[in-house]
């Protein structure tokens, strides 16, 4: 901070003062580095250079070809058709997008199995998962407005299947 | 001519500079002050688990922003666990206004050191950047002079409350600009991946699309709202116009408060809008305190202060 500007004086009135004659040269200097910084991202790519807390904003920006979702997810599966998926603090933490790393990670490095085996361990002994025996991982590829609006599934990829492991009674 | 083009220059540098530097109140910075030091502590004890936790995440997964760029390697679960805990503590102190010329600095920092940290996994929460800029600002200005234990303490010593004053004025118009440029920053890279043709609406009801896809397939909520929607091209159009138009006419809000009125109710609709297609909460704007520094924020903060004194006094009596 380097002077008094943030100091707070007392006048001979008796009330307190604050700043005196540093405040403008001060809070220029502030004005300028601050403005200067947060302004700075605008010369970078939006997309390679983002950055915390000087960011370039690039959500809602990126432009997807055909509105297409290649993504790796955790589903569950049971007898007849059943399936679910499984939620983010299942699989990673409380964050969707953290989740969302943790798969894609594991995916990429070869470690689809080690993540299942995991996420099946913690959906056993759930009851919401009691109609449920399997986990998977899967590489899926959809087009997301048929999916929404029709319920259009895309290709899907088993990546890894495990079993959830039950006690015996 | 060049010595009246020399003499408007600088007529207009000098009238830009006392507006930016204008006399505001003590209790309008420090109303801004109790806001966000309020906001983070609510928001450590929100997200307090989250953060403890980033210390038990795989080291490989770590890809540092921000001040974490400094680090090649996660740090220590003790050392995160010990900043975690020292942030906390520094907020309190922030927002209660104890010792703020010394301890302000060092909250700020911590907080975009442990705001960053949580970015560093893979993810980047751009929710949390205008709170970080808008508490460093207030950490290098004088914003405990009123309403806050520093106060209470120059009071008890025989100093009367500071009149209005420049030093109070210029943090609060730096916050207002800090959020309008981040707006525009939104905008420009729209335009800068997208081209103009963003302003049509297809690209923002794909996004609205794949955003709710992606968190369907990952077992997370998704908006109910964001299905009928896609039906109607049109209002993607008309939404994509009126996010782009309040984007890059933020520094408009700057020129006048009935403007800032208009843009910040605009602006507001916008996380509003946010919330209900793809269910992503913006908590700072969402609660106005984005757009608090644009307004006689102390008007407010002061009425529930004196409701909040008069109930105590109630309860004591």
């Amino acid at each position: 901070m380097g002077d008094d500007s943030t100091a707070t004086a007392t006048a001979p009135d008796g009330r307190a003062r604050a700043g005196g004659r540093w405040t403008r040269p001060w809070g220029a200097l502030v004005t300028v580095v601050a403005l200067t910084a947060v302004a700075w991202p605008l010369e970078r790519a939006p997309l390679r250079r983002d950055d915390f807390p000087l960011s370039t904003y690039p959500m809602f920006a990126i432009r997807r070809k055909d509105a297409r979702v290649v993504l790796d997810y955790v589903i569950a599966t049971g007898p007849g058709d059943a399936r679910v998926h499984v939620p983010p603090r299942l699989v990673a933490g409380p964050e969707v997008m953290q989740a969302m790393m943790t798969v894609s990670r594991a995916v990429g490095r070869g470690h689809a199995a080690t993540l299942c085996a995991e996420v099946a361990a913690r959906l056993a002994g759930r009851g919401r998962y009691a109609g449920y025996d399997t986990v998977q991982v899967i590489s899926g590829n959809h087009l997301a407005v048929p999916y929404l609006t029709r319920g259009e599934r895309g290709r899907e990829t088993v990546r890894a299947s495990c079993p959830i492991p039950r006690s015996d009674p | 001519m060049s010595g009246r083009l020399v003499t408007t220059v600088r007529r207009t540098g000098q009238r830009v500079a006392d507006g930016w530097f204008a006399p505001a109140p003590a209790e309008r910075l420090a109303a801004m002050r109790l806001l966000a030091g309020l906001f983070v502590l609510g928001y450590l004890v929100a997200r307090g688990t989250t953060l403890w936790r980033l210390a038990a995440m795989p080291r490989r997964d770590f890809t540092p922003v921000g001040l974490a760029r400094l680090l090649d390697a996660p740090v220590a679960a003790g050392w995160h666990h010990a900043l975690v805990v020292a942030t906390a503590l520094l907020a309190v102190a922030f927002t209660v206004g104890w010792l703020h010329r010394w301890l302000a600095p060092l909250f700020a920092v911590a907080l975009i050191w442990i705001m960053g940290y949580r970015s560093s996994w893979g993810m980047l929460f751009h929710t949390d950047n205008l709170l970080v800029l808008h508490v460093a600002v207030l950490a290098l200005a004088p914003a405990a002079d009123a309403w806050s234990v520093d106060a209470w303490r120059r009071a008890r010593a025989g100093a009367a409350a500071p009149p209005p004053a420049e030093a109070y004025g210029w943090p609060l118009k730096l916050m207002a600009a800090i959020t309008c440029l981040t707006y525009v920053i939104a905008g420009v890279a729209k335009i800068k991946l997208g081209g103009w043709a963003w302003a049509e609406g297809a690209q923002l009801r794909e996004q609205v699309a794949i955003d709710n896809v992606r968190k369907a397939l990952l077992g997370s909520s998704m908006s109910p709202l964001a299905a009928p929607m896609l039906h109607h091209d049109r209002l993607f159009t008309v939404m994509a116009v009126m996010s782009l138009t309040i984007e890059l006419g933020a520094p408009l809000a700057l020129l006048h408060r009935r403007v800032a009125a208009v843009w910040a109710l605009a602006a507001w609709g916008f996380h509003a809008g946010v919330v209900a297609l793809m269910a992503i909460l913006f908590p700072y704007p969402l609660l106005g305190l984005a757009y608090a520094p644009l307004f006689a924020v102390e008007r407010p903060v002061g009425w529930v202060g004196r409701a909040l004194r008069l109930r105590a006094k109630r309860g004591a009596e």
